[in-house]
């Protein structure tokens, strides 16, 4: 007999659950300290734009001790954090360990390199780094972390590959990072109160016309224009629609899909949102869209679907569009608020998966499966409601109202600052070098896949960008990134 | 072809079941709902909260 669900399932064995409990605590680790005054934060490791080596790494509170010190602490402590969250979801702990642990300086490594004056300076820092040229990519760490974890991910032999899956997490990963995310949100609060409160009621609505809007038109292309059986049809267009892996998961849960089906829809939104990832920052910055930033970053939470592939996609926005602001415009945008834009709207709709498997689920009680006496429990908007966004608002709200209050904005800021902004850059490249990991690019030669490959590329290609691009423009425009000072 | 690909394909090309009603109502509905709200919300948004 099936063990009976309560409301606090899963509350120690699963991801979800782990990213709002780890993310959380070094929240709460961020207060205390800006509250006493002890230093208990500024351990995370910071890296610097660099000429000279040895100046790259740098612990979040200068001095505090030195970089390689910081590095190791930083290791030692999130690989604690992570590993107890991977004991309790029962992994196997040895090879999570060793896959976390290559991962970790794998990307370490690429993050050092990355950040090289030569690649990242813009036009306006040369001067103080002693050179005359420089590419000016912002985030270029995020693409090699990116293309390090493909070329690992698609061309190691196959054991180590499998391996390497023990430890790459991007949905975990990403999701701690955007708790931390909460933690910038209050500060923006703190900061600016107005422009943060604006972003979230603009995106709450763009999410509900966009969802209303993406599934009916996906599904009916997926039965209609590609014959899918309703399982398929329903599965895929909530994956391309809503929330990618997650709510093809949700979704197959709902309409009690074979595994199968969500599976490997989940590995061809996984592929799709790499090539998105890839393309749509530089398509954004280097277009009109350069004039909207917050609409175009909007846009991506709106069509980018996965929700590390979307953070990572807003910050390497983030990045591209502040760079080219400071360099044509003479403008410094603050940082954080692009990627805000991105991750907002992602997290309402993150937020109506819960809602929408509900729905999906009565219909197919009631019409496909017939059984008209089952009723569909509403705990079930409970068990899909993704618990990294009840973390993501805690710290929103516990930084935001304490900040203002007690703590005060300057404390608050010293405290968490080595959250809500290193240790998030940090899991922000843990995320990428992780997807470029568990991306095969294989899965879309397989038999038959290239007929799901194909009713995902056109839904996305003629629906959910055109119409995410309206919509995130009808509700965003003409906002603009606070700039600095 | 593998065994797991041959599984894939017979689950992929299953003949999907006829278009019914209510797939009719549930796509008519959500377009309904979504294409109000985006008129309503988008006016109040741009009338008062954009700059």
């Amino acid at each position: 007999m099936a063990e009976e669900k309560k409301w606090y399932t899963g509350m120690f064995s699963t991801e979800d659950w782990w990213s709002f409990w780890i993310g959380l605590f070094f929240v709460l680790i961020g207060i205390v300290a800006a509250a006493t005054g002890v230093d208990l934060s500024g351990w995370v490791i910071g890296f610097e734009k660099w000429v000279d080596i040895s100046n790259v790494l740098q612990p979040d509170h200068a001095g505090m001790m030195s970089g390689i010190s910081s590095l190791i602490v930083s290791y030692i402590i999130f690989t604690i954090a992570t590993c107890i969250g991977a004991y309790f979801m029962g992994m196997d702990m040895k090879k999570y360990f060793w896959a976390w642990t290559i991962i970790f300086w794998l990307s370490a490594i690429v993050y050092v390199f990355s950040r090289h004056a030569y690649i990242q300076a813009t036009s306006i820092e040369r001067a103080d780094f002693g050179i005359g040229w420089s590419l000016s990519i912002g985030g270029a760490h995020y693409i090699v972390a990116l293309f390090v974890g493909l070329l690992i991910g698609n061309l190691a032999p196959k054991s180590f590959r499998e391996f390497m899956y023990h430890g790459a997490r991007p949905e975990w990963f990403i999701k701690i990072a955007i708790v931390f995310l909460g933690c910038k949100l209050g500060m923006k609060v703190v900061d600016s109160a107005g422009h943060a409160l604006t972003l979230l009621l603009v995106g709450a609505c763009a999410t509900v016309a966009a969802y209303l809007l993406f599934w009916p038109l996906v599904y009916t292309l997926c039965r209609k224009g590609f014959k899918l059986t309703r399982e398929w049809a329903a599965t895929l267009a909530s994956g391309i629609s809503i929330c990618g892996v997650s709510a093809s998961i949700a979704t197959g849960g709902a309409i009690r899909a074979r595994p199968i089906v969500p599976v490997m829809v989940s590995s061809l939104i996984v592929v799709f949102a790499v090539v998105e990832l890839v393309i749509l920052p530089p398509v954004l910055t280097y277009t009109p869209w350069f004039n909207e930033p917050m609409a175009a970053a909007s846009s991506l939470g709106l069509t980018v679907k996965t929700d590390g592939a979307d953070a990572a996609s807003g910050a390497i926005t983030d990045q591209l569009m502040r760079t080219r602001a400071q360099e044509e415009l003479g403008v410094q945008w603050e940082e954080g608020w692009i990627t805000s834009a991105a991750v907002m709207t992602k997290i309402w709709i993150d937020m109506f998966i819960g809602v929408w498997a509900l729905v999906l689920a009565m219909l197919w009680l009631y019409y496909v499966e017939r059984r008209p006496d089952e009723k569909v429990q509403k705990m079930e908007v409970w068990w899909r409601f993704p618990k990294f966004v009840l973390g993501y608002f805690i710290a929103w709200i516990a930084v935001g109202v304490l900040g203002m209050t007690v703590i005060g904005g300057e404390a608050m800021d010293w405290g968490i600052h080595p959250f809500e902004s290193t240790g998030r850059h940090l899991f922000f490249i843990l995320t990428f070098t992780s997807i470029g990991l568990v991306t095969n690019f294989r899965k879309l030669k397989e038999e038959n896949m290239g007929r799901l490959a194909l009713a995902y590329g056109l839904g996305l290609l003629f629906i959910i960008i055109p119409l995410g691009w309206i919509i995130a423009y009808i509700f965003h425009n003409g906002m603009m990134p606070p700039t600095v000072g | 072809m593998s065994q797991e690909q041959q599984d894939f394909t017979e689950e992929v090309s299953h003949e999907a079941e006829p278009w019914e009603e209510w797939e009719s109502k549930l796509v008519k509905y959500s377009l309904i709902i979504g294409v109000a709200a985006l008129v309503v919300f988008g006016a109040l948004v741009n009338l008062f909260v954009l700059p």
